[in-house]
């Protein structure tokens, strides 16, 4: 019977310590998502300042430009996956690598060639576990978006794109990630951020073109300085660096909130257990009282 | 009389937005002054200063690295890679 009491009393102790753990990570968590909050913030004006300006541009010149031009056949994609570093986030980054996996699936089926990039040491950790290929990877501090890690990206996805296919070049990057809807809702999905679509800026539907009436749609005297091709040429990378650290920050700011989820629901678990626990042990601990006064009171009774 | 909507936007923040008489940056063609009423254009920047002359407040001075600015129905959009305000007063 004795025995019984240390087992529970062992769970107990282990329980709590766990819940210690779940309790830091979500404070943890809270403190910092209001932080990743204003940055996912912050990168939009930039973001819609820039769609702005290649919806003008476009509209204005029937520019064609080889980043937002569909090529006839998509021989080779590039696929950026955004997961986080640490695990204790739920289901965040499997959800993540499960829609990755449709999704290469799916281009194989198309008879598509990939490459991949994985971002997050947990998508690193999933590929190297079932010995799959990659062809880069950036891990560390996923919780919070870096204009240098953007730019990096950015970087190697240009080249990518303006490399011929015989070089190891792409015709389209997907980004997987997830995207942050809410507090309570976060969803991952996959966006084609090349070629570009060009999107009606009067469609962007943010603070400025609430505020301000809409664009027209015909300037016949719009001005480019130096020239529409050049000024294309310099903003679209510009443009691609907005979504990709855009993407960054609804990742960071996913994974925070999925994380402070997960552990809410762990810490409440945890109670729950420690308050079974203590109920069985006392049970036990009153069988073993019983048991010994009946073995006493017997054993008097026998004299 | 007309004002500018102007608005500098980073990557990672907006810089600064308010109302504004004069914007004045330096482009790759040369440095341009821009008033209420000027017509639609696009430009790149390149590196220099600029300077705002807002409507309630002194002048707003800075530098730019590079970026690329936007003129449209007196709404100024300067988008920059690298900026500095030399005054620290933000505020719109």
């Amino acid at each position: 019977m004795g025995a019984q009491i240390r087992v529970y009393r062992q769970k107990i102790a282990s329980t709590s310590s766990m819940k210690k753990i779940f309790k830091a990570m979500e404070m943890i968590a809270t403190s910092r998502i209001n932080k990743s909050r204003q940055s996912l913030e912050g990168a939009y004006p930039y973001a819609n300042a820039l769609t702005r300006a290649v919806s003008q541009i476009a509209t204005q010149h029937n520019i064609t430009h080889p980043l937002t031009t569909v090529p006839d056949e998509v021989r080779r994609a590039a696929v950026v996956v955004f997961t986080s570093d640490r695990g204790l986030a739920g289901s965040y980054s499997s959800n993540v690598l499960k829609r990755t996996e449709e999704l290469l699936e799916l281009l194989r089926s198309q008879g598509k060639e990939t490459r991949v990039y994985l971002v997050g040491r947990k998508a690193k950790a999933y590929f190297d576990f079932r010995h799959r290929d990659y062809d880069d990877f950036w891990t560390g501090n996923t919780d919070s978006a870096s204009t240098e890690r953007a730019e990096e990206l950015t970087e190697r996805l240009m080249s990518d794109i303006n490399a011929p296919y015989e070089d190891a070049g792409v015709d389209e990057v997907l980004l997987v990630y997830t995207q942050f809807n809410s507090m309570v809702n976060q969803e991952p999905r996959v966006l084609r951020l090349l070629p570009l679509e060009v999107v009606d800026a009067n469609d962007l539907g943010d603070e400025v073109s609430q505020r301000y009436e809409a664009l027209e749609d015909t300037h016949s005297n719009f001005e480019f300085e130096p020239n529409p091709e050049e000024l294309f040429n310099q903003i679209l990378p510009r443009y691609v660096k907005a979504r990709i650290y855009s993407a960054l920050c609804h990742a960071a700011s996913s994974e925070l909130a999925s994380r402070q989820r997960a552990m809410k629901a762990a810490g409440d678990n945890a109670t729950e257990l420690i308050k079974k626990y203590t109920r069985l042990m006392n049970n036990a601990r009153q069988a073993e009282i019983t048991t010994e006064l009946t073995e006493i009171v017997s054993g008097a009774e026998a004299l | 009389m007309a004002e500018l909507i102007v608005e500098i936007v980073a990557l990672d923040r907006k810089i600064w937005n308010g109302t504004a008489r004069l914007v004045r940056v330096r482009t790759t063609e040369g440095e341009i002054g821009i008033m209420p009423g000027h017509e639609s254009m696009a430009g790149l920047l390149t590196a220099g200063e600029f300077a705002i002359d807002r409507v309630e407040g002194d002048r707003l001075r800075g530098t730019i690295d590079s970026g690329f600015v936007s003129v449209d129905n007196n709404r100024v959009t300067v988008v920059a890679d690298e900026v500095s305000l030399e005054s620290e007063n933000r505020s719109a």
